[in-house]
């Protein structure tokens, strides 16, 4: 009696309530919720208008996480093309998700801040991210690249330049190979030292072997210092180069410090080639860009920083940079002191302290054992510690600028 | 007759002080191998944050400090209790707290060995430890409480170790006959030499005085600097300049929640009815509800100010902290820190010390999730306009177990400690009880 209780009970309830608990969840995870359901994109997915005008919004508003390709968040990639198919598929689904976001997520919704069209057309641009057509354009000739004669359509009589003609085995002139062309050279002409805040001129030379090489871009950055010591390039921005091969741009540094300033030219079809300079960047009293928090102070006393050359020099990503003696001058100089000195009244006060412990003990071996061990340990240890307390005050790591006075 | 007495007070004394280091019972055994059991669970999640990373706890990028760090407050809020006992009450010259000044020494130096085992589970990579004194930089507020960490401990050790001088000399006259015994050659090193001369007091003395003077500033410095780490910063709930006064408050208020507690046990498994008496208990609980007033004086001026005026980012952590998911750790530490131990202890019924006791450990329970209510709610707060709803933090089993390992690696080693030094200044107490018995003689003898 009771299994067939059981039974009824299993079937008519808890098997059919489990089922529809199945079937809705999986349901609400993909199910677009009214108003949304059924919407279209009143936009031809291939509409360039369209796609423009999405990118502007893409830009604006996705971009910080999705990224330049829509590949920056993994749960989200809108560079796939599966993923365009799915847009496709279902862009009410898409549509729902860029005005409601998904709960619990960073992706917000746009609603509010995004008309309706313009979230369209930015659908409309995030499927061209991953839309990949079938068929390949064919290649266009290569107007640079001259079609290579079969030797046996060559006129054997006519001698090539610039070489002298060798008789082959079957009686062609082969041309002797060409010499190498010389390397292509860039120059980097600019100021050693400067003042940050004053236009700096930087100009670089390309040139291969005697030529000059023109009209060819020319990238310039500088090597931006932070604590971490990454090799970080900062752009400065692009010239071409005129008829003399020269590019010139003009740079009005905002730091301080020992900036290098690097030029990468990239020939075609080869790697890029840089050069570098070291520019000593020191601060021009009154014209400096100036940040505006914290207390104005000057002088008295100076900042004090010890480092070696070597510490400018970047290290490989992760490793820390290099410790230096520093102490800072000025107001800051004031809190910086009286710490000091207390951190070393204390652990002297602690080493005095031991030191009366060792003046308890006798000066007599007792046994074999020396009483006076264990507070020599201890006036050693607290001697240590303490010193390095004080080091860890007074080094710091080199961080690339000068701290004005 | 009196010499009798003395006599008879000494020898006690120094039998009860010196019990557990003479035998182990087995309920000690057991209660030691249950610690050890929990340690090692502990150990054993560690292994398991250093192998797979700290995606094992439940921070991330918003919520970034977490359990480690609010533990590691509050075992330095508990550290203050030496300061509070050995020092503050000595120099007050209350001469009824010296039963009770080894065991707060070791409670101070215990928690603070935990609180540094804390923030080495917090930083991740261990060996990037290093780098803070290799490359720390003195404007960072990290830095200052590296230094001032290890300043407070080791002046704690020192401080723990002066008065036991005394103790480990009668501790290795009584071994005489076992002269080449280890303990008899540990207890020489530890006791220097000391024969009890005047000249050799006299440096004690003057030792002592310059610890007890010191470790009162820089006990509060300790904290001071703990709460810098938060109050130097632009975050709603920790940018108030009363962050370092309530943190120094607080430890005080701790640490005297945790000598009830310790007091409690020590007293009742080593049998010190005699010397801690309900008399220690009440005094104790006058300072403890003093602080309580203190403390609560504190925070609510803290909270006034700042809900006054409620700034933008300032309602957020208030509607978290009075009305959001905070809000049950908030209402529970008001609970257990302020409400009931101030009916525990104000309601003076006899019999007093299990309701004492009670208080403190109520008052520790309570100042606990009062450490959660200042680290975590703050970083909650959300800092983009999209973000709606507040970050979440779920710890992990892993902050579970090395918060639990925190308390069991506490208890074991007080246990431990009471194996290598006797529980209460055995030497101290019997020269005070013969000048008192002086002093009476004199009395009478006037009379």
């Amino acid at each position: 009696m009771k299994t067939n209780k059981l039974k009824i009970f299993l079937g008519l309830f808890v098997l059919p309530a489990i089922g529809f608990l199945a079937l809705t969840s999986i349901a609400l995870a993909q199910d677009t919720p009214a108003p949304y359901t059924g919407m279209k994109n009143p936009f031809k997915w291939n509409d360039s208008a369209a796609t423009r005008a999405g990118k502007s919004v893409y830009l604006k508003s996705c971009f910080s996480c999705h990224g330049e390709t829509g590949a920056d968040v993994i749960d989200a990639d809108f560079s796939t093309p599966e993923f365009a198919s799915k847009l496709e598929a279902r862009p009410d689904y898409y549509f729902y998700i860029a005005s409601e976001g998904i709960k619990d997520t960073e992706m917000a919704g746009y609603k509010h801040t995004v008309t309706e069209t313009q979230r369209w057309q930015v659908l409309t641009y995030i499927y061209t991210l991953g839309y990949v057509p079938e068929a390949a354009a064919p290649k266009e000739e290569n107007p640079n690249v001259t079609p290579v004669v079969p030797p046996d359509q060559q006129n054997n009589n006519v001698k090539p330049d610039g070489g002298e003609g060798q008789q082959g085995a079957s009686g062609e002139i082969i041309a002797p190979p060409p010499p190498p062309p010389p390397p292509v050279e860039v120059k980097m002409t600019v100021a050693e030292k400067a003042h940050a805040g004053e236009p700096l001129p930087i100009s670089v030379k390309v040139s291969q072997g005697d030529e000059a090489i023109p009209e060819v871009p020319v990238t310039f950055y500088f090597r931006v210092q932070y604590y971490t010591n990454s090799p970080l390039l900062a752009t400065l921005g692009e010239a071409v180069t005129d008829e003399n091969g020269i590019a010139q741009i003009t740079y009005t540094p905002k730091l301080t410090g020992y900036v290098p300033i690097i030029a990468r030219y990239t020939p075609e079809g080869e790697k890029p080639i840089e050069i570098s300079s070291l520019i000593e960047l020191t601060a021009q009293h009154g014209e400096f860009y100036e940040t505006e928090v914290g207390l104005e102070y000057k002088g008295f006393p100076p900042d004090i920083t010890l480092f070696p050359m070597s510490a400018w020099e970047p290290r490989e990503p992760g490793l820390a940079p290099v410790t230096v003696f520093r102490i800072p001058g000025g107001l800051p100089f004031i809190p910086f002191a009286a710490y000091l000195g207390v951190v070393i009244l204390v652990w002297s006060l602690y080493v005095t302290v031991m030191y009366q412990v060792f003046r308890i003990a006798p000066n007599t071996k007792a046994k074999g054992l020396d009483p006076r061990l264990l507070p020599m340990a201890g006036i050693g240890i607290l001697a240590v510690v303490g010193l390095a307390m004080v080091v860890i005050l007074i080094t710091g790591p080199y961080s690339g600028h000068v701290i004005r006075p | 007759m009196r010499i009798a007495q003395v006599e008879n007070f000494a020898e006690r004394v120094e039998a009860v002080s010196m019990a557990p280091l003479k035998k182990t019972s087995m309920q000690f055994k057991v209660f030691v191998g249950i610690l050890a059991l929990i340690v090692g669970w502990g150990l054993y999640a560690y292994a398991t944050q250093l192998y797979f990373g700290l995606i094992m706890t439940g921070m991330r990028d918003q919520v970034s400090w977490g359990f480690y760090i609010f533990n590691f407050v509050f075992w330095v809020g508990v550290s203050l209790c030496g300061a509070l006992v050995s020092a503050v009450l000595r120099l007050a010259h209350a001469g009824w707290r010296t039963p009770l000044t080894r065991i707060a020494e070791l409670v101070t130096v215990s928690s603070l060995i935990i609180a540094g085992l804390m923030i080495t589970f917090d930083v991740g990579r261990p060996d990037r430890m290093l780098l803070l004194f290799i490359v720390g930089r003195f404007q960072s507020p990290l830095v200052w409480d590296v230094i001032g960490l290890m300043t407070y401990l080791l002046g704690s050790i020192v401080y723990l170790y002066l008065p036991s001088i005394a103790d480990f000399a009668i501790m290795r006259d009584r071994l005489q006959k076992a002269s080449n015994s280890l303990k008899y050659k540990i207890y020489s090193i530890l006791s220097v030499g000391w024969k009890g001369t005047t000249e050799q007091k006299a440096r004690l003395a003057k030792a002592a005085r310059i610890m007890t003077v010191m470790i009162i500033p820089i006990g509060a410095s300790m904290h001071t600097v703990t709460a810098f780490t938060m109050a130097m910063t632009l975050r709603p709930g920790w940018d108030t300049t009363i962050l370092a006064p309530n943190f120094v408050v607080g430890a005080f208020f701790s640490g005297a929640g945790v000598l009830l507690v310790v007091m409690g046990i020590f007293r009742k498994f080593l049998r010190l009815e005699e010397y801690i008496t309900p008399k220690h208990f009440r005094y104790i609980s006058y300072l403890a509800i003093t602080l309580l007033f203190t403390y609560m004086y504190f925070v609510v001026v803290e909270y006034l100010t700042i809900i006054f005026k409620l700034r933008l980012e300032e309602k957020e952590i208030f509607t978290n902290l009075f009305l959001g998911p905070a809000a049950p750790w908030f209402y529970t530490f008001v609970l257990f820190a302020f409400l009931l131990p101030a009916v525990l202890l104000l309601w003076q019924r006899e019999p007093a010390i299990p309701r004492i006791v009670a208080a403190g450990l109520l008052i520790n329970i309570g100042m606990w999730v009062k450490r959660y209510v200042i680290v975590i709610p703050t970083l909650q707060v959300p800092l983009m306009p999209a973000d709606v709803h507040f970050y979440t933090y779920n710890p992990s089993w892993v902050e579970l177990s090395i918060t639990v390992m925190g308390f069991a690696l506490f208890a074991l080693i007080l246990a431990l400690a009471t194996k290598a030094l006797p529980i209460m200044p055995f030497a101290e107490l019997i020269e005070e009880h013969e000048e008192k018995q002086h002093r009476l003689h004199e009395e009478t003898v006037k009379a």
